[in-house]
């Protein structure tokens, strides 16, 4: 809903505004010390908070406010008295003519009634404010109220520290500037004020349980029912009637508004931004994927699994609202990196999330580990991150490259071969994927006869290698290819008259549902090993497909999936930390203790590795009445990564 | 031996390939001295308007012919609202960035259109199979491909050798101020070159497609090979795009085959060589003379 | 006797290459039929206006009519097409064409009686052997008369030739000297720009002698003869 500040509008704009509305809300603070933690304008602060916070539940209710300047310097009179330093004080009189003189130029604009929001509690101050107002509202140049939260009725709603006359600087005055401060300010690094903040966090908490139905109370007034009956739409009637009531608020009126703007609002907003749902600043997620070039559908499926599970929860976590910042990761690892910094250092990401590359994944990484930021790594299996290059600052909720290819190894043995060949992208993924294959086929007693090491990221012409795969002769082909090359390798290999003649054997990327359908008849019989499947049939996987298919009109695949399970864990994680994510460590520390059953099956994070443990499944390309898919042949059972190279 | 010989037969088709896709460019730049940094868009797009072909009609053989058409269509329109502002202007950095800014678009539309996933065409039934060459299955759409590459390259050796407009074409390669001066519109063959140069782009996605799928990021594989090929050739030559292509293929086939770990960098190696041995490229005219 | 019908009228034309003004204003007529000769010393703008005529070089300010056509500013191929045939200065053979190709490559035919490739070949007899040759590889007199036969093969009815004679062998320029009254007699209307004095005033029915981007004598090849001055300051005789 639009505020109308007027300090940030044309005149033209309130112009315009002066004809809807006559309310005006001046919030008055002062510039005064406020303790080792707090800035000088921490009246200033509240009291734009309140003002603001009013014309939100006004507006709510269709009734326009313009919220002036705040007063910034007021009377106070404990500067004389005490020393506090860069204290600036005005005389009474002043003041009272500043509040006079206010009223009588904002009457003149059209806005005759008139609500002083003062938070520079002192008397002496709050004396010199009333009696500039009774003067305008004496001469009848303007309506002018100056609601006192210091009245029981009022103060009736705050807190206990409140109502013993502590105000100052205490953890009251401190909730209320953090509620309306919480992004981009440092101060609350210092001991004491987390401590208050902690505090008035949780007396926040205790009191919005027995204020929260009072508050409702004072807003609804005498007409009980209408929040629930008025429309919001702008051509219902009754707005446009509302509209032309305006200028004639009645008294009652004009005092619930006043009443919203002393403390209802006040505690009303403070409460439900330390406490409750959906408070106004969003939680920034940065999101590093490719959405162009060759990784192109990678990003695309991540994003949209991830966006659906964001979705399923409303779109909040922790009590925040959750706002992707997307970048294209595309393919170089310089350019990625610059991207990855901008997302840190100029929107002010919380964490960062996505990466599809290794290359990248490893280009990053000091500088998540030395900025101390978090990533949560959504696709890139490098297993060095899980092992050398571990840093407790990247989190990964898709895989090692090592963990879908080690089950395979010993099983291709046993029920396929002895002698093998293994094709790989000649890049760092593909030697993980070789490795984990090698070390595990060779433990059972096979023998690889040659590692075929093709050019990454696209192989060009295929055919120089499927003749010497098929020269080789050997027992089976064990291969990792995804993307563009997946369906070129698995065509050639179709071509060449190969299939169903070398049983084909590789990581599950290889024959995944993003390359499937171009791969057509080549790809039969083809068996890997993922950690999903789309034809895994668990009550998870099948709503997850169903959801997904009705999305995006497309069949999942398993980066789809991850970025699914990716989405849960960032908000499982905010949902731990209330939404909190200033503190690294704290998020460091929620995340191992989020588990799921996801549509991969059980969903842990391993401590040590910082990775998934997760079922590894062997599937076999077969053809459905859609299609083609993996069938599930068998379920190798929990798979972890070791955590060293001592496995491949 | 004989595996030496399937490589040598799979380094032709690729050789073959790689003319086809780079014909085109080295027709437009031999005679109009444009770079056409659009070439490897144009395969692409080309490839996808094949796949949508085949999918809607289900005939690889219409597809062969409606892409280049309408390619060739596009290129038209660029050539003469946008390329044709730029003849006669030295530098080239104009029309590079004019036609990589082409080739941005024509890659960001295909992506609205045909979407990130990799696709594949399926060649045309009647080339399904293999053809037993000693051991070895060999694919006949391969063989198929290996003549269509040899044909072609017949058909234009012809058409620029042995008819009127072609040499015109070659009159205007060495002076197209001249031919104008002759009676002769060079401006409107400029056009229909530039055209037709496209059209063998888009014709070089769709007979491509079987071998290197189709998917965001192949126009740029395809442009560096293509400007490998012209370049080691020699720019803008017929004889140089045929020769160099079959000496890329075959490089890079055996490079592959026998020296993996080089592989990706051989057909460069290749090429430093050649630019070393002659800098104008194989068949070189205007790189040797400047 | 000269029918006067205007083939070329060129008036007050200003050509420039970017600021240099090189032509400052040039006017002169070829009629039908009329060999005429524009001379001066190197770099007077002689090729300049026979480039203008062409459309190589355009004018900015002035006309150029072909019969009654205005071509100021129209597309050489245009200009061409309407019958001016171009031997340009230095040839400008194709070198990758063979002969026939060069010969045949803008042959346009007429009704009657024009030039046809056997014609050619008739007036040409040392291209007849040499048909398949590359442009390249002949001499420069073949190559010269390889530009005029190329140029003839256009059918043209006003023929712009600049500089025939430039690095020909005397014999050879002889040999150019007899084409030229040959075509001179067959009724063709020559604009000829030369530096070979002997050459020209033995053909040109009219002459025009050049001098920094400006016409300073306009007369018959007997008037020029007979004007040391102008002999002398503008063509070093």
């Amino acid at each position: 809903m639009p505020l109308y500040f007027l300090a940030d509008m044309t005149w033209v704009e309130v112009a315009a505004l002066a004809r809807q509305t006559n309310v005006a809300l001046v919030p008055t603070g002062a510039t005064e010390a406020h303790g080792p933690h707090l800035p000088l304008s921490t009246d200033v602060i509240i009291a734009l908070g309140a003002c603001r916070r009013a014309a939100e539940r006004l507006a709510a209710e269709n009734i326009l406010c313009a919220i002036t300047p705040p007063f910034s310097y007021a009377v106070t009179n404990f500067a004389r008295s005490v020393p506090f330093a860069r204290t600036i004080t005005i005389p009474a009189e002043t003041q009272s003519q500043l509040v006079y003189s206010v009223c009588e130029s904002l009457a003149a604009h059209g806005f005759n009634r008139i609500v002083f929001s003062n938070h520079h509690l002192e008397p002496a101050n709050f004396d010199a404010i009333k009696a500039g107002a009774r003067r305008a509202t004496d001469a009848g140049i303007a309506r002018v109220a100056v609601p006192d939260v210091r009245a029981p009725r009022w103060a009736s709603m705050l807190t206990e520290e409140f109502r013993a006359g502590s105000r100052h600087a205490g953890s009251y005055e401190t909730s209320l500037v953090m509620a309306d401060r919480a992004d981009g300010d440092d101060r609350d690094d210092s001991e004491g004020s987390a401590e208050c903040v902690t505090r008035s966090v949780w007396v926040c908490g205790f009191y919005s349980h027995t204020l929260i139905p009072s508050y409702a109370q004072t807003l609804k007034g005498g007409q009980p029912h209408e929040r629930k009956t008025d429309s919001p739409q702008p051509t219902n009637p009754r707005r446009r009637n509302r509209m032309n009531t305006l200028n004639g608020l009645t008294r009652r009126e004009f005092l619930k508004i006043a009443g919203l703007t002393a403390a209802g609002a006040t505690i009303g907003g403070s409460l439900l931004s330390a406490c409750a749902p959906a408070p106004a600043v969003p939680l920034k997620v940065g999101v590093l994927l490719p959405y162009t070039d060759i990784y192109a559908v990678l990003g695309e499926s991540i994003t949209a699994g991830m966006e659906m599970y964001f979705d399923e929860v409303g779109g909040t976590a922790g009590g925040r609202k959750i706002q992707l910042i997307k970048e294209d990761e595309g393919t170089a690892v310089d350019a990625a990196a610059q991207k990855a910094r901008k997302l840190v250092e100029q929107d002010e990401v919380a964490f960062v999330t996505g990466i599809v590359s290794s290359g990248v994944l490893a280009g990053v990484r000091d500088y998540f580990h030395n900025n101390k930021k978090l990533l949560i790594c959504s696709n890139a299996g490098a297993n060095s991150i899980s092992r050398a290059a571990k840093t407790p600052y990247i989190w990964r909720t898709s895989f090692t490259n090592w963990q879908p290819n080690w089950p395979m190894g010993a099983w291709a043995f046993k029920n396929v071969g002895k002698k093998a060949i293994i094709s790989v992208p000649d890049y760092g993924a593909g030697a993980d994927m070789a490795s984990a294959f090698k070390n595990s086929f060779e433990a059972a007693g096979g023998q690889v006869v040659s590692l075929q090491k093709t050019p990454f990221p696209n192989m060009g012409d295929p055919a120089p290698f499927i003749t010497e795969l098929k020269n080789a002769n050997p027992d089976l082909v064990y291969a990792f290819y995804s993307g563009g090359a997946a369906v070129t390798f698995v065509k050639a290999w179709g071509s060449f008259g190969l299939a169903g003649k070398i049983p084909l054997l590789g990581a599950g990327f290889m024959t995944e549902e993003d390359v499937l359908p171009a791969q057509g008849d080549a790809a039969l019989g083809a068996k890997t090993g993922l950690h999903w499947s789309l034809m895994l049939d668990t009550a998870e996987n099948n709503k997850f497909k169903d959801a997904y298919k009705k999305k995006t009109g497309k069949d999942a695949n398993v980066f789809a999936v991850t970025g699914y399970d990716t989405g849960r864990v960032i908000v499982e994680m905010l949902n731990k930390v209330q939404g909190d994510a200033s503190k690294v460590d704290k998020l460091i520390e929620a995340i191992p203790s989020v588990s799921f059953t996801g549509p991969r099956g059980p969903f842990t994070l391993d401590a040590k590795t910082q990775n998934p443990k997760q079922k590894v499944y062997l599937r076999e390309v077969a053809k459905y009445p859609d299609g083609l898919h993996n069938k599930v042949l068998q379920d190798f059972g929990e798979v972890v990564d070791p955590g060293d190279n001592s496995k491949g | 031996m004989e595996n030496f010989l399937i490589q040598l037969l799979n380094g032709f088709v690729s050789g073959m390939l790689l003319f086809i896709l780079a014909a085109g460019l080295s027709l437009i730049f031999g005679l109009m001295d444009v770079i056409a940094l659009t070439h490897g868009a144009f395969y692409l797009l080309g490839g996808y308007i094949g796949l949508t072909m085949v999918r809607a009609l289900d005939s690889f053989w219409l597809a062969l012919l409606v892409a280049p058409l309408v390619v060739g269509l596009l290129g038209l329109v660029i050539e003469n609202f946008f390329i044709r502002r730029l003849y006669g202007r030295a530098r080239h950095l104009d029309q590079v960035l004019l036609t990589f800014g082409m080739a941005l678009i024509t890659i960001d539309l295909t992506r609205a259109q045909w979407g990130a996933y990799v696709e594949s065409v399926s060649g045309p039934p009647q080339l399904a199979g293999q053809f037993r060459i000693f051991s070895v299955d060999f694919p006949i759409y391969r063989l198929a491909l290996l003549a269509f590459g040899l044909l072609l390259a017949l058909a234009l050796w012809l058409i620029i050798n042995r008819t009127r407009l072609g040499a015109i074409v070659r009159a205007g390669v060495s002076d197209a101020q001249m031919v104008s001066g002759l009676g002769i519109n060079i401006q409107s063959v400029f056009a229909g070159v530039f055209a037709f140069g496209c059209a063998l782009a888009g014709l070089a996605g769709v007979v491509g497609a079987p071998i290197l799928s189709l998917y965001p990021g192949l126009d740029s594989e395809i442009l560096i090979l293509a400007l490998v090929v012209v370049v080691v050739g020699g720019l803008g030559t017929l004889e140089g795009a045929f020769f160099g292509s079959l000496l890329i293929g075959l490089a890079d086939t055996f490079g592959k085959a026998f020296i993996p770990e080089f592989a990706r960098f051989l057909i460069f190696a290749v090429m430093a060589a050649v630019l070393l041995i002659r800098p104008g490229g194989l068949f070189g005219l205007k790189g040797a003379d400047s | 006797m000269l029918q006067f019908i205007p083939m070329l009228t060129v008036s007050e034309i200003h050509t420039y290459y970017g600021d240099s003004h090189v032509l400052q204003g040039i006017s002169l007529s070829v009629q039908r039929g009329e060999v005429v000769a524009l001379l001066g010393r190197n770099g007077v703008g002689k090729s300049t206006t026979i480039n203008s005529i062409v459309g190589f070089t355009p004018p900015r300010e002035g006309k150029i009519l072909l019969r009654d056509k205005d071509i100021t500013r129209a597309p050489s191929h245009v200009t061409a097409r309407l019958g001016v045939g171009l031997v340009p200065q230095g040839r400008r053979i194709f070198p990758t064409l063979s002969v026939r190709e060069n010969i045949t490559l803008a042959s346009r035919h007429t009704r009657n009686g024009g030039w046809t490739f056997v014609r050619i070949l008739e007036t040409f007899p040392p291209l007849a052997q040499r048909l398949n040759n590359l442009g390249s590889q002949l001499s420069g007199g073949e190559q010269q008369m390889l530009a005029i036969a190329r140029a003839l093969m256009t059918n043209p009815e006003l023929v712009l030739m600049d500089e025939p004679s430039e690095g020909l062998a005397p014999l050879i320029v002889v040999e150019i000297g007899r084409i030229l009254k040959a075509l001179r007699e067959k009724g063709l209307s020559v604009l000829l720009v030369e530096q070979n004095l002997s050459l020209a005033l033995g053909v040109a029915n009219r002459v025009y002698v050049m001098n920094k981007g400006a016409i300073v004598f306009a007369g018959t090849p007997e008037g020029l003869r007979a004007n040391p001055e102008i002999l002398h300051r503008y063509l070093g005789v």
